[in-house]
Formats: C-alpha cells, sequence, structure tokens
C-alpha cells in the first residue's frame, strides 16, 4: 500500500514538474521593447546585419527575428502571431495581409529590389554571357524554378519566361522546387542544368556559375516590401526600424548582401 | 563566414534537447495512456480513434503545422481559451514547439506500445484477473513489465521524432533564433542564409545526439540480455 501512494506521489510531481516546464516555456516570446520581425528567408542575412546596426544607433532597442517563406510569415500574423514588422519578399502577401487589416494604416515601403540570374551547373558547356534564351537550346534538359503556386521566386520566373516568349518551349523542362535555395542547390549538385534564382542567391553560390541577370525593373520588377503591422504600432522602434531600413544608412548595408537599392 | 560563434550552435542544441524531452514525456503519458485504453479493442469506434491518432504520422508536418497554427492561434477555440486562462499567446513560444513535436511524436509512442501491450497473452490477463486481481494491478504488476521494451523503443523513437521535427515546428513556434529556434530550424536556416560552415557544424551535432541515444539503446539491450 506504502508503494502505491509513493508511485501515486511520484506519478503527481512529475506532472507538476511537467506542467512548471510549460508554464516557464510559455511565456511571451517578446517583452517590451523588443521587436519582433518576421522576414523572408532571402532577407536572413541583410535583416541580421540591420538589426546590428539599429540596435547600435537606438540604445535599448532588443530586435527579434522570425525568418520563413513570405506566405508562411503571411498565415502566421493572420493567425495571431505577436510581430511587430513585417518583411516580405513579394508586395501580393502584404496586400493581402492590408486588405485584411493586420498592417499599421500607411503605404508599405519598398525596401530594396532584386534581380532574377541565370544559372547553370558546373561544367555546362557555355562561354561568357549569354542570354535567357539559353534556356531554349537541346543541351538544357532539366530547369529548376520555384514553385509558381506559392514561392514568390518561382513566381517571378514565370512571369519573365513569359515575358520573353519562352515559356511555351521549355515548360515541359521545369522543375518546381520548394523554395528558392533549394532550386540552386540542384544546380551547384548538377540534378538540374539551369535555375533562374535571385542575384542574391547566385551571388554566394560557390559552385553553380552565373550567365546572366535580368535588370531591376523590366521585364519584371522584384521589390522587397516592408510594413509595421497593426501590433506593431504600439512598439516605440517599430516605425523607426522600418525607416532605417528604408533610409540610406539601410540602402547602404542592403547594397553590401547583393541588393540594389 | 570564417568562425561560427559557438552560441549560435549551443543555444539550438539546447533547446532542442529541452523540447525533445518535455514532447517525449508528454507523448508517453498521452501516447502510452491511449495505447493502454485501446489495447485490444476492435470496435469500429475504437479503429476511428485509432485513425485520428496515426494521422500526424501520414500528413506533411507543415500540413500538421497548418493546423495546429490554426487551432492554437488567435483565431482558434484552443488558442482563445489558453490566452483568456493563462494571458499568453502560445504562437512563437517553445511551448508551441513542445506542442507540435509532442503531436508528432505521439502516433509513434502509441504504435510502439501498443504492438507490445498486444502481445501480452490475454488469456494471462484473464487469469490474473479470476484470481482477483484489479485492472489496476494488472496494469502495474503485469502489462508494463511485459511492455517495458515497448515503452523504451515507443521513447527513444519519439524523442528522436521530436528532435527532428521541422515543419510543424516552423509554423507554430517560429524561426526565432535564440529562442525558438531548435536545431532542425537553425540547419534550415544555415542552408538558406548560405552559411553551410554552419549547418555542417549543427548536423554533426545533431547526428550525435542521434548516435548517442542509439548506442543507449544497444546498451539497454544488452543489459537486459545479461539480465535475464
Amino acid at each position: 500500500m506504502v508503494i502505491k501512494k509513493i508511485k501515486l506521489l511520484l506519478l503527481f510531481l512529475s506532472l507538476l514538474i511537467i506542467i512548471s516546464c510549460l508554464f516557464t516555456l510559455a511565456k511571451e516570446p517578446v517583452v517590451k521593447d523588443e521587436l519582433l520581425v518576421s522576414a523572408a528567408s532571402s532577407l536572413t542575412d541583410v535583416m541580421v546585419a540591420l538589426g546590428k546596426e539599429f540596435e547600435t544607433l537606438n540604445p535599448g532597442a532588443k530586435l527579434i527575428f522570425n525568418f520563413a517563406a513570405t506566405g508562411a510569415l503571411q498565415t502566421q500574423i493572420e493567425q495571431g502571431a505577436p510581430v511587430d514588422v513585417f518583411a516580405g519578399a513579394s508586395p501580393a502577401n502584404l496586400k493581402v495581409l492590408k486588405r485584411k487589416g493586420f498592417l499599421a494604416d500607411e503605404p508599405f515601403k519598398i525596401m530594396a529590389y532584386n534581380t532574377l540570374a541565370l544559372v547553370v551547373r558546373p561544367g555546362f558547356p557555355v562561354n561568357g554571357e549569354s542570354p535567357f534564351i539559353l534556356l531554349k537550346k537541346p543541351e538544357v534538359n532539366r530547369i529548376a524554378i520555384g514553385d509558381p503556386a506559392y514561392v514568390p521566386a518561382g513566381q517571378y520566373a514565370l512571369e519573365l519566361l513569359i515575358q520573353l516568349k519562352l515559356i511555351e518551349s521549355i515548360r515541359t523542362k521545369l522543375i518546381f522546387a520548394t523554395n528558392v535555395r533549394e532550386a540552386l542547390t540542384w544546380t551547384e549538385t548538377g540534378e538540374v542544368d539551369a535555375a533562374i534564382v535571385y542575384g542574391t542567391d547566385a551571388l554566394i553560390s560557390q559552385k553553380a556559375r552565373l550567365i546572366t541577370q535580368s535588370s531591376p525593373e523590366a521585364p519584371v520588377e522584384i521589390s522587397y516590401v516592408i510594413a509595421v503591422t497593426r501590433q506593431g504600432k504600439t512598439n516605440r522602434f517599430g516605425r523607426k526600424f522600418v525607416d532605417f531600413v528604408t533610409s540610406t544608412a539601410g540602402k547602404k548595408i542592403l547594397t553590401r548582401f547583393g541588393f540594389l537599392p | 563566414m570564417n568562425g561560427v560563434p559557438i552560441s549560435t550552435i549551443y543555444a539550438p542544441a539546447a533547446l532542442s534537447l529541452e523540447i525533445a524531452l518535455i514532447a517525449t514525456i508528454l507523448a508517453l503519458i498521452t501516447g502510452g495512456g491511449l495505447a493502454w485504453f485501446f489495447s485490444g479493442r476492435r470496435s469500429l469506434i475504437a479503429t476511428i480513434f485509432e485513425g485520428i491518432i496515426t494521422l500526424p504520422l501520414v500528413l506533411p508536418p507543415v500540413v500538421l503545422g497548418f493546423y495546429l497554427l490554426l487551432t492554437l492561434g488567435q483565431t482558434g477555440g484552443v488558442g482563445q481559451f489558453i490566452t483568456r486562462i493563462l494571458k499568453v499567446n502560445l504562437i512563437f513560444t517553445p511551448a508551441a514547439a513542445v506542442i507540435a513535436a509532442t503531436v508528432a511524436a505521439l502516433p509513434i509512442m502509441y504504435k510502439a506500445v501498443k504492438a507490445f501491450l498486444e502481445v501480452v497473452d490475454p488469456e494471462v490477463i484473464k487469469a490474473a484477473q479470476l484470481d482477483g486481481a484489479s485492472r489496476f494491478k494488472v496494469l502495474i504488476f503485469m502489462e508494463i513489465p511485459l511492455a517495458a521494451r515497448g515503452v523504451f523503443t515507443g521513447i527513444l523513437l519519439s524523442f528522436l521524432r521530436a528532435l527532428g521535427e521541422f515543419g510543424a515546428t516552423l509554423m507554430v513556434a517560429g524561426n526565432i533564433p535564440g529562442r525558438t529556434q531548435t536545431l532542425s530550424l537553425a540547419i534550415w536556416g544555415s542552408v538558406m542564409g548560405g552559411d553551410l560552415v554552419r549547418a555542417h557544424i549543427l548536423t554533426a551535432v545533431l547526428a550525435g545526439i542521434c548516435l548517442l541515444v542509439v548506442f543507449s539503446m544497444r546498451f539497454f539491450d544488452m543489459e537486459r540480455k545479461s539480465s535475464v
């Protein structure tokens, strides 16, 4: 009987420990004066650099980042995630949030532009620069782009192929990646012959060869947008951070990471 | 690029271990309990319940995360209830990661424990009950010792599944370095950011933990064999 009681007591104690553990873990992710910034994963490095600089300029400010695909970040905000600032890879997602009332009452700002780059696998037979029409060549069997259904880079790539009137002839060669970095990795390992990725991705790749880049404005404009959310209005650093990113100092950092001001 | 700060390795590793540990204990209580309850039951309702418990095993983790987000978020019933009672928003907390990992590990724990429970001969249990043993006594002195192997296998597999959880965690807990970024999320983040050195180091840490678990399993097996 005593053993039974001890067993029950142990069970009760362990339950108590688990519940208290959960309580400590459930503490709010963001405390006062901390700014939670949700940013597209293609902005990871540059956002960390921007955040460091902002914290130096604004004593007391503490930035917390949440990195994921722009679409996932949008869903999180719609479900009440405590985000103060949203930096996305496509204005489309912010337009939806704006319409649903999740953003502060002010137009969101363009923080940077990116380009689309054509990269080919190591050892692909091409000399020097070549325009996107290269994709029509019979040597190119597989072309990777992000899945246009949900990857902004893929939507831009598809739009580019349509604008260049290449889409009909290469449609069967296309392979969709779940994110733009995956498309780049396939090119690096030779799974595909070519891929259309962001110019910033092509810059950091050591294996995939950059063949050509689209111009920042035409035929497809790729802009990164940043906005204060409805919740972020009450945070004294929300507005300030957006202003900093779009300032000359912010643009300088963005340029350093290959983005275009 | 050159030089990876130790804190960016240590923080996700410690968080991953903590989350996986708590998730395993929670999965053991819920999954083990459910397995015990459903073992030997063959009714239609039991089968339907079993199907629901198994769902996280077949759903893509991101889909699982999406539905968890709908449930735990501020538009979901559970999320609103928790916010009202505890005054916290679960989304973007390590607790949300624990819940995601628990749900992901639950079917594995359930299956492992149930498989071993059902090996126990029902005739033997009936005999014990005829001799006056209560349902509780049968559980403590017969089923649990006989199913210990299943529980142990369940614990290890659930722990590894919880450790590797990615998709659902990303949706409900976010990918916040130093707060909710687990090893799996940190590896993904490093690959996305092109920091392959850090990705390799983090992968080595994760692989090291897995090897440790697998070896401890082997050790346990040998202990058992020598004691029998």
